[in-house]
């Protein structure tokens, strides 16, 4: 088995206190029911933790960064001593929402090397002891921990784990929505942030969406895809993985298809990153032009000066159109094209 | 050893640094989009000779200073962006900001303004996945590049001030 040392801690709550203390902790046997459950963790780390997270520099832009010096002095003692550092840390970041956790720090020599933190949260129950006599001992607990093996934040780290190496690596909450996890987990606690940033991720997925829509070969494909462009801007502000949105949505398999070619890589629809309504709106802009004699002109907008082409007519030879308003230019559209489809609309609107 | 990382190295200039750099080229100049005084954008992949150098590197001490080289090198990829005038160097950093992440942000001054030298922004910026070619696993691509913003002051950079005025890309 690769791993090689666990430490676990009990984290109390404990951000804006001003004597804070981690004591204790224990070494876990390599071996047993913890130890399975942890190893189960520790063998799907890597495809488990999806969202790429980089550390932040220090405030004068060095490669400084508190959080990885503890990860690093733990790589390389792997002493519960310096693991007592790491606990320290969650805790002077942990309200009283987030509760008490049962931090484990897993050390590994998987490939390279591997470490590994997993926070479970206190969870409440009840133990329930028959005895001899029939009766039974009912008592209430409020820190049982794995009651949900599958509720947990995680992070792993993955390579030689030493200086100018080591600045980035891979997380997961399952706990609660990806928005709290880069708040207490990534950006609190890991003092770290995502790898991908509003403007790349959105950008990203709306080129994805633009060259998909261009692409697609029958109308209620475009239709399908030019539907969920709409819907997408309804997550301004949202972290958002593309993959996990247009899941959400029940987008049909050829559409997500189309989307997923028109990235350059397949693993960016995996990618976390929050989402930017006026980035993508640069990118997946129709533009409509409505004229005085009531045609109503619409295109791609990066391409409406292709697809229509435009020049101003002379007024003297000009059809007069009754009611114009001369505040504009009599201007001549012209575009050439296949019919693929006519509607009527009840409203233009 | 110097022998087996060189041709370890050429393998992967070859391979994935080289591809990578093209890649990422593109990639920043579609980020840049119609930024206005950019004079160039040049994107390259340290060379095997360059590499194997900084590689035996030692500190004063005489330890080397890397003991994972083809992990710890951040400047495998180096990309360079080159701008006509002082104000335009915090524009482009804003803007590469936008879309690349950092973890490290140096400025650079010269001794002098009158000094021939250059004033500009050193950054070290996680390499983003879509300039990793589809051909290349993402576990062999280096997980971050350095990227340098610059006014050349010198006489060269003066004439081609001069002549890039009447070059497309500097309007």
């Amino acid at each position: 088995m690769p791993i090689t040392r666990i430490h676990s801690f009990l984290v109390k709550p404990s951000k804006n206190i001003a004597i804070q203390s981690t004591k204790g902790g224990t070494s876990v046997p390599l071996e047993g029911k913890v130890f399975d459950l942890l190893a189960g963790l520790y063998d799907k780390a890597e495809t488990d933790c999806k969202i790429d997270i980089v550390f932040r520099p220090n405030e004068a832009g060095e490669q400084v960064n508190a959080t990885r010096t503890m990860l690093m002095r733990y790589a390389e003692s792997r002493s519960i001593a310096t693991a007592r550092l790491i606990a320290a840390r969650l805790a002077a970041v942990t309200t009283r929402r987030s509760g008490f956790g049962l931090l484990f720090v897993v050390a590994g020599d998987h490939l390279k090397k591997r470490l590994m933190l997993s926070r479970f949260p206190a969870d409440e129950g009840m133990i329930v002891e028959e005895k001899a006599d029939e009766d039974m001992d009912v008592r209430f607990i409020e820190r049982v921990f794995m009651k949900n093996a599958h509720a947990y934040k995680s992070v792993v780290y993955e390579g030689p784990l030493e200086e100018h190496a080591f600045w980035s690596g891979k997380a997961v909450d399952k706990q609660v929505d990806v928005k709290e996890l880069s708040d207490y987990w990534i950006g609190d606690f890991l003092e770290s942030k995502l790898k991908t940033t509003p403007s790349a991720g959105t950008k990203r997925f709306a080129v994805a969406f633009r060259d998909a829509i261009r692409g697609a070969a029958d109308l209620p494909l475009k239709q399908d895809l030019l539907s969920a462009a709409q819907l997408v801007r309804g997550q301004d502000g949202h972290t958002i993985s593309p993959q996990n949105v247009v899941q959400g949505m029940g987008l049909s398999g050829e559409a997500v298809n189309a989307l997923t070619q028109a990235m350059r890589r397949e693993e960016v629809m995996k990618e976390t990153f929050q989402f930017d309504k006026a980035v993508f709106d640069q990118h997946v802009a129709y533009r409509s032009v409505e004229l005085s004699n009531g045609a109503m002109l619409t295109a791609d907008n990066a391409d409406f000066d292709t697809i229509f082409r435009q020049r101003q007519v002379d007024d003297q030879t000009a059809p007069q159109v009754e009611g114009e308003t001369p505040s504009s230019p009599l201007t001549e559209f012209t575009t050439v094209g296949r019919i693929v489809n006519q509607r009527l609309k009840s409203s233009l609107r | 050893m110097i022998d087996g990382l060189l041709a370890e190295y050429s393998a992967r200039y070859a391979t994935v640094l080289k591809p990578i750099a093209k890649e990422l080229d593109a990639l920043i100049v579609d980020h840049l989009g119609d930024v206005s005084h950019v004079d160039r954008v040049s994107v390259r992949a340290k060379t095997p000779d360059r590499f194997v150098a900084k590689a035996y590197k030692r500190d004063k001490n005489g330890n080397p200073l890397y003991a994972e080289p083809l992990y710890q090198i951040q400047d495998q990829i180096g990309a360079r962006i080159i701008v006509f005038y002082k104000h335009d160097v915090d524009v482009i950093r804003k803007k590469i900001m936008e879309y690349f992440t950092h973890i490290e942000m140096r400025k650079l001054v010269p001794e002098s303004e009158w000094e021939f030298g250059y004033f500009g922004f050193h950054l070290v910026l996680a390499l983003p996945t879509e300039a990793i070619p589809s051909e290349i696993k993402i576990d062999d691509a280096p997980g971050f590049f350095e990227l340098q913003i610059k006014r050349c002051l010198s006489m060269l950079g003066l004439k081609q001030i001069m002549t890039s005025v009447r070059s497309p890309r500097s309007t």
